[in-house]
């Protein structure tokens, strides 16, 4: 049976509380019922509302009609609770339209006379356009309990703790021969007294004796396949053993790359990086002191060279200072282009920083640096003080410089990318999809991100991104099934030149090449039937129903299920 | 594990947010708001695209706000405040006022997610809030574009030629007793200044600050474009004074230019004042309702997870929207694992 065989539209007109009647007269009304197919038109003050959207369910239920046209607002008001009352009232989510006569009409055309005929054009359009919907039905597929965490750091420990508690499954997968990762290397936290070690060995310990986790170390990953509910991992041991780890959903914590900064200068042995800093601190009663045993007095913090943007150097650096200052009693400065003060607590600890003599310098030229006497000398343009004339007015003599790592994408993450089939910017961090989704969820479903692959952030922001990544596993993994419409895009392999635009242009890894067709485009005639011929197919659960495949489809070989070419030449008027 | 109801106050992003994400896992949730809708501080913020999207999240709100009133699991009690929190943990009940009537909900966890205030800018008179027309507040800025889509000078509308952005105004303010960030205000002005400047290229742009802040993956780039763009011109100095003139609407102020170090004035068509956020001003009674604890700053603490009282958001320090929403599903998830998992 055609869809149009059997056609009986219901129309809905909503007044848009009043923001549409000098259109919807009596007349129209009139026009509306009065076009092919109509069973009925029905008006409403308001169907934005929920409630209102309920009446009609009862209205549809008891009537004839198998799909249904609103008049009035964007779609987007009704989209959602139609799908719902479309559910309820036992009629397909799909075979429904809006005629969106009030940006397309009453907005745009002030003269009364147009804007009525346009509405009316706008609306049978709409009607006509609605005889080629057809239904779209659901499928579903079992979801496992298990979920997978790449990464040994301190976001994916916390993610997969995270996880664990919410009894769910996980493995977690490190190439390292233990988990730990660079927070290891911190010895304070910034915003409260404690060591960072010991409550680091903890959450250890946790995510070790958890009856949910299972820790699989040494281990890289050479293979992903399967779908959101069941993937599959392909991991490989020192041995050169390969294992399959099933999980319905991962959550991808693999971190960032630090470059040193040893160049020129910079390969002073006075100079050190904020991790050994961090080391000389760990040892609270240990004196400070130089190679040939002399007391360190002097240290200066350098920061901004690189990190701009990332908060990490500066509240370290802040913390470190404090530290030096209160209990080695050294000089300590703070060379920066901004003070990053946007953590919590952060603007307080600056300030008591700066009230212990810590002392706190601007730059917008880079300081030039030099050897004086076996010590640093540094020449900076301070900003604030606002002397004129003098081309470096500061000069600092320091026994140790602190100088910042560069903080950069993971060199593995190319790798990565391509074997989860996820899009890499060029910026080399791994991308969100959509901002709308937030950011910690990939554009290939089931697929979540947190901390410093994404971004490096300070600990405390990271490890939030780690709790809300495992929340979008739990999210998916607690419905137990996944129900999704077939509302995806479906290539005809008869007219499919396997040219492979649309692999490419996917941006959610859902169009595979194979050989399952009959035939494809080369296919003229006197094929063997056994033989199966190359062709583009859509995997439907990785499918978001985006379209990009069916406009860059040179053959015309690709529909949108729920947005066909028929339904939008009709709506075109064509 | 049938009756597992999460209260949630504040009917801002967060509390939305977490709403929405409880919905997911199966968990029912009511959101009490005091206002008559919800959406709270973030649903009234424009758009701020350039040539191209900003990263601003304002769309995001207005998607979130849509897709509660979908639900059936997210119960949204507005223009309600709290009266009395009783029972015991993992059986709390709350009394609620609305419309002058008192009920009473029960609940199995609570989710405090009050959000913060922004600075009353007559606090700081000497920038002329309250007093000069074309002083206006960041949010008043937002409303101007969200409501008529275009800036205009309050006193004649009149396109501005130049506009000053002041930064740090209620923030990182001794003499107020602000001693915090509000993290999100930099990012706030650069990405107006690049939606105004894209909308009227002829509008000259200054943004007065003390040391900018970054915020999240897409600043870098956004710094970037801001240093290298000619009508923006960002100036590392807090003006000390706006003055205004017996009889034209122009503004003076008075501040240090950094490059030459001498005190300059100047004069602008309109300034903005980019304030900050603080704690809520019924932070304190809803402080004591729940037993929650206080940092310095008066922003909110965590109480111990087995409290079954949980913080999201703002309300322990500014936040921009989307850490807020962030935070707001890690809080989520720290409600299911208490509540007994999946």
């Amino acid at each position: 049976m055609r869809s149009s065989d059997v056609c009986h539209i219901a129309v809905f007109v909503d007044q848009c509380k009043g923001a549409l009647s000098h259109l919807l007269d009596e007349e129209m009304i009139q026009y509306i019922s009065g076009l092919p197919h109509v069973v009925s038109c029905s008006q409403d003050e308001d169907l934005s509302s929920s409630q209102r959207f309920e009446k009609l369910t009862r209205r549809l239920s008891r009537g004839r009609a198998d799909r249904v046209v609103i008049v009035g607002g964007s779609p987007r008001v009704y989209e959602g609770s139609f799908r719902r009352v479309g559910v309820t009232a036992s009629l397909n989510p799909y075979m429904f339209l809006v005629a969106n006569i009030r940006e397309q009409v009453a907005w745009v055309t002030p003269d009364a006379e147009k804007a009525k005929d346009k509405a009316k054009a706008v609306v049978a359009k709409t009607v006509q356009a609605a005889r080629s919907l057809t239904p779209i039905e659901q499928e579903k597929f079992e979801i496992l309990k298990e979920a997978v965490v790449i990464g040994g750091g301190v976001v994916g420990i916390r993610a997969a703790s995270a996880l664990a508690d919410a009894n769910i499954r996980v493995t977690l997968l490190t190439r390292a021969k233990d988990i730990g990762g660079k927070a290891i290397q911190l010895s304070h936290f910034y915003d409260r007294p404690d060591e960072v070690s010991s409550w680091f060995a903890k959450q250890v310990e946790g995510v070790k004796k958890h009856p949910n986790v299972k820790l699989e170390t040494s281990v890289e990953l050479k293979g992903f396949e399967g779908h959101l509910g069941n993937y599959r991992f392909h991991i490989e041991d020192l041995l050169g053993r390969r294992r399959v780890v099933k999980g319905a959903a991962v959550v991808l914590a693999t971190g960032y790359d630090v470059v040193p900064n040893t160049e020129g200068i910079f390969g002073h042995k006075r100079f050190i990086s904020p991790p050994q800093m961090e080391a000389m601190l760990q040892d609270v009663g240990k004196p400070l002191v130089d190679e040939k045993g002399k007391p360190i007095q002097t240290v200066t913090f350098i920061l901004d060279l690189v990190n701009q943007t990332i908060k990490i150097d500066s509240a370290n650096a802040v913390k470190n200072a404090m530290l030096l200052r209160k209990d080695h009693g050294c000089t300590v400065y703070v060379v920066c282009r901004d003070v990053k003060v946007s953590l919590d607590g952060m603007e307080k600890q600056y300030r008591k920083t700066r009230e212990m003599g810590v002392i706190f310098i601007k730059y917008d030229d880079p300081p030039k640096f030099s050897l004086v006497n076996g010590q640093i000398n540094l020449e900076v343009k301070e900003v604030s003080t606002q002397m004129r004339g003098e081309e470096y007015n500061l000069s600092i003599l320091s026994d140790l410089v602190v100088v910042s790592e560069e903080f950069v994408a993971s060199k593995d993450n190319p790798l990565l990318a391509d074997i989860l089939g996820i899009p890499l910017p060029k910026e080399g961090y791994l991308m969100e999809d959509n901002p709308q989704f937030t950011q910690i969820r990939a554009n290939r479903r089931g697929v979540f991100m947190a901390g410093g692959c994404r971004y490096p952030q300070p600990l405390e922001e990271t490890l939030v991104e780690a709790e809300a990544a495992a929340s979008g596993v739990t999210e998916l993994l607690s419905r137990g099934m996944y129900v999704y419409d077939l509302a995806v895009a479906e290539i005809d392999p008869a007219k499919c030149a396997a040219c492979l635009t649309c692999p490419r242009v996917c941006p959610h890894s859902a169009i595979v090449v194979e050989g399952y067709a009959e035939k494809n485009i080369y296919v003229t005639g006197g094929y063997e039937k056994e033989f199966k011929w190359r062709a583009a197919r859509v995997l439907p659960t990785q499918c978001y129903g985006c379209g990009v495949c069916v406009g860059s489809c040179p053959t015309k070989a690709i529909t949108l299920k729920h947005l066909t070419d028929t339904e939008i030449s009709l709506r075109l008027g064509g | 594990m049938t009756d597992r109801n999460v209260l949630i106050i504040g009917g801002g992003i967060a509390g939305i947010t977490a709403g929405l994400e409880l919905a997911e896992m199966g968990i029912n949730s009511t959101i009490v708001e005091k206002e008559n809708h919800i959406g709270g501080q973030a649903s009234v913020f424009s758009c701020k695209a350039s040539e191209k999207c900003n990263k601003c999240f304002a769309c995001v709100v207005d998607n979130q706000i849509q897709e509660v009133s979908r639900r059936s699991t997210v119960r949204v009690v507005a223009g309600s405040t709290l009266k009395q929190l009783s029972g015991e943990r993992g059986r709390f009940k709350v009394q609620i006022q609305s419309n002058g009537n008192d009920t009473q909900l029960k609940a199995s966890a609570l989710l405090v997610a009050t959000g913060v205030d922004f600075f009353d800018a007559r606090r700081k008179p000497e920038y002329g809030y309250g007093i000069f027309q074309n002083v206006i507040t960041a949010q008043d800025l937002d409303e101007m574009l969200r409501s008529e889509g275009r800036v205009y000078r309050p006193s004649d509308g009149q396109v501005p030629s130049k506009i000053a952005f002041f930064q740090c105004v209620g923030s990182r303010d001794e003499t107020i007793g602000h001693l915090w960030c509000s993290k999100v205000c930099c990012t706030y002005a650069l990405r107006f200044m690049k939606a105004i400047r894209h909308q009227n290229p002829e509008i000259q742009t200054s943004f007065f600050y003390i040391d900018i802040q970054p915020l999240g993956r897409s600043f870098e780039s956004l710094l970037e474009s801001c240093r290298q763009d000619e009508g923006m011109h960002l100036i590392r100095s807090l003006p000390s004074k706006v003055y205004g003139h017996r009889t034209s609407t122009d503004l003076r102020m008075r501040f240090i230019d950094p490059l030459s170090g001498e005190i300059v004035e100047e004069g602008f068509d309109l300034v903005v004042l980019s304030i900050g956020m603080t704690p809520r001003q019924d932070a304190d009674r809803i402080a004591s309702l729940f037993q929650i604890p206080k940092n310095e700053e008066g922003f909110y603490r965590s109480p111990l997870e087995d409290s079954g009282i949980f913080l999201s958001g703002a309300c322990k320090g500014p936040r921009d929207i989307p850490s807020t929403m962030i935070d707001a599903k890690a809080a989520a998830h720290r409600i299911v694992k208490y509540l007994g998992g999946i």
